[in-house]
C-alpha cells in the first residue's frame, strides 16, 4: 500500500481547521464526548454554534489523550479535565527543567 | 512461550476479592498509563495490566486461568496449553474499546484463543490507528530529510505466523518541530475483511542536540570565550543550525550574558531565535611567560572582584 498521503499537523500553528465531524473521525469518538469536552472547557475551538466549531490541530492530540485517560481510568469529566491541565503543566516544567539542566551542565563542564 | 503470572503482574492474592482486582488495576492504571506515567516501559507495563484484568476480572476466565495456574503450568519457562485444551472455549476477549487497539499476548491468545481471528467471522471491521515516536535530530527538521522506518508488526496471518516488519520510507518535512506527528495513511493495523486499514501516526521528538537546547523554535547555545573577548569585545565565530556565522561581542559584557542572534533558531514562519550564553573560559598558564601577562594584569588593574562581598 502507498504511503503517498502524508499529513503533518502543525499543533502550534494551524489555523482552527477541524470540524466536530473531522475530530470524531481522527479520534474515532462520538461527537456527544467532544460536545462534552468543550463543555468543560477541555477543548476550545473557533466558532460559536457547533456546527460552526473549528477545532484547531492541536485538539486531535488532546481529544485523543481525553479519550485514552477517561476510558482507561474512568475519570468523569471534571477529573478528566483537571488531569489534563495538571498534565499540560507538568509537561512544559518537565521541559524547562529539561533545559535548564542542559544549559547548566554546558557551563559547568559536568556531564 | 512464557506463563504470565497475571496474580504478580496485579499485585494481588490467589484469593483476591473481585474488588480487591478492581481496586488493584485502577491503582495500577493510573501509574503506569502512558499518557501520563514517566516510567520506563509504561506502556508494556500497561498492556499486561490490560491482560491480566481482562483475566482476572471475568469469574470464567480466571476459573480457566486458575486450573492451569494449579496443575503447574507456571513453573516451566515453556509453557504450551495442555492436550485437550480448547482454544476460545471461554469466549473471546472484550477488547478495550476503540482506543487502545488491544493487542493480547501469545500467552493470553493460546489460552483463551485470538481476538477477532483473521476470518473475522464475516464481519467488518476498521483497522486501529499505530502511533510510533520518531527521534529526529535538529538537522533533520532544520533541512528536511527521508527515513527509513522499520516497524515491528503485532499481527500475525491466517496460519499465525508473524507478519514481516514494515519498511516505510518517511519523508520529514523542512520546519517540523517536537509534538507535531506525521499521518501515514492506512499504514496503521489492518482492516477486517475489506475494511479500511488504519493510519499510523509518527510522533516528532528532538533527540537531544550537541551543542543547542531548545525551546519552542528558540535556540540557546553556550559559546565559550576569552576574558578579553568580553571586556574588548570583537567578533567571534559562533555555530548555528545552518553554519557558522559572525557575532559581535559589545565591549565590556559580563560572564553568562545572553546575546540573541535572530532568525538563526529554528525555521518557520517567522524563525525562530538563537540565544548565545557567553562562558568565560580561562587558559591554563604553564610557561613564565604567559605568567608575566597575567602578573602585569593583576599588577595594573584596580579590580576586587569580591567588592560587592563588601570584604
Amino acid at each position: 500500500m502507498a504511503s503517498d498521503e502524508l499529513i503533518v499537523f502543525d499543533f502550534e500553528h494551524g489555523p482552527p481547521a477541524y470540524t466536530l465531524e473531522e475530530v470524531c473521525a481522527l479520534c474515532r469518538i462520538q461527537p456527544e464526548i467532544i460536545v462534552e469536552l468543550v463543555d468543560f472547557g477541555v477543548l476550545n475551538p473557533a466558532g460559536a454554534a457547533v456546527t460552526e466549531w473549528r477545532f484547531p490541530a492541536q485538539s486531535i492530540l488532546r481529544t485523543r489523550r481525553a479519550a485514552r485517560l477517561r476510558h482507561d481510568l474512568e475519570l468523569n469529566l471534571p477529573g478528566l479535565a483537571l488531569a489534563l491541565d495538571l498534565l499540560d503543566d507538568i509537561e512544559s516544567l518537565r521541559q524547562e527543567v529539561e533545559v535548564l539542566r542542559a544549559q547548566l551542565e554546558r557551563l559547568t563542564g559536568e556531564r | 512461550m512464557r506463563f504470565i503470572d497475571y496474580y504478580q503482574v496485579m499485585g494481588v492474592a490467589e484469593n483476591a476479592s473481585a474488588d480487591e482486582v478492581k481496586k488493584a488495576y485502577r491503582r495500577l492504571a493510573r501509574k503506569y498509563h502512558p499518557d501520563v506515567s514517566k516510567e520506563k516501559d509504561a506502556e508494556n507495563k500497561f498492556k499486561e495490566l490490560g491482560e491480566a484484568y481482562e483475566v482476572l476480572k471475568d469469574s470464567t476466565k480466571r476459573a480457566a486461568y486458575d486450573e492451569l495456574r494449579r496443575d503447574g503450568a507456571g513453573r516451566s519457562d515453556d509453557f504450551t496449553p495442555p492436550p485437550g485444551w480448547a482454544r476460545g472455549r471461554t469466549g473471546s476477549a472484550s477488547g478495550h474499546g476503540p482506543h487502545h487497539a488491544r493487542q493480547f499476548s501469545d500467552f493470553f491468545e493460546a489460552i483463551f484463543g485470538r481476538e477477532h481471528a483473521a476470518d473475522g467471522g464475516g464481519f467488518t471491521m476498521a483497522g486501529g490507528d499505530v502511533h510510533h515516536r520518531l527521534s529526529i535530530t535538529l538537522e533533520e527538521a532544520q533541512h528536511g530529510a527521508t527515513r527509513t522506518l522499520t516497524l515491528q508488526m503485532d499481527e500475525r496471518n491466517a496460519q499465525g505466523v508473524p507478519v514481516a516488519p514494515k519498511i516505510l520510507k518517511v519523508t520529514v518535512p523542512k520546519g517540523i518541530r517536537a509534538g507535531q506527528e506525521i499521518r501515514l495513511k492506512g499504514q496503521g493495523h489492518p482492516g477486517l475483511n475489506g475494511a479500511p486499514n488504519g493510519d499510523l501516526y509518527l510522533e516528532i521528538v528532538f533527540a537531544p542536540h550537541r551543542l543547542f537546547t531548545i525551546e519552542g523554535r528558540d535556540l540557546s547555545l553556550v559559546l565559550p570565550v576569552a576574558p578579553w573577548e568580553l571586556v574588548l569585545g570583537g567578533v567571534v565565530t559562533a555555530p548555528t543550525l545552518d553554519g557558522a556565522v559572525k557575532l559581535t561581542i559589545p565591549p565590556n559584557s559580563k560572564a553568562l550574558q545572553k546575546l540573541r542572534i535572530s532568525g538563526k533558531g529554528l525555521s518557520g514562519d517567522p524563525p525562530g531565535d538563537l540565544y548565545v550564553i557567553l562562558q568565560v573560559v580561562v587558559p591554563t598558564v604553564s610557561t613564565d611567560h604567559d605568567r608575566e601577562l597575567f602578573r602585569a594584569l593583576a599588577d595594573g588593574l584596580q579590580f576586587n572582584p569580591r567588592a560587592a562581598l563588601e570584604v
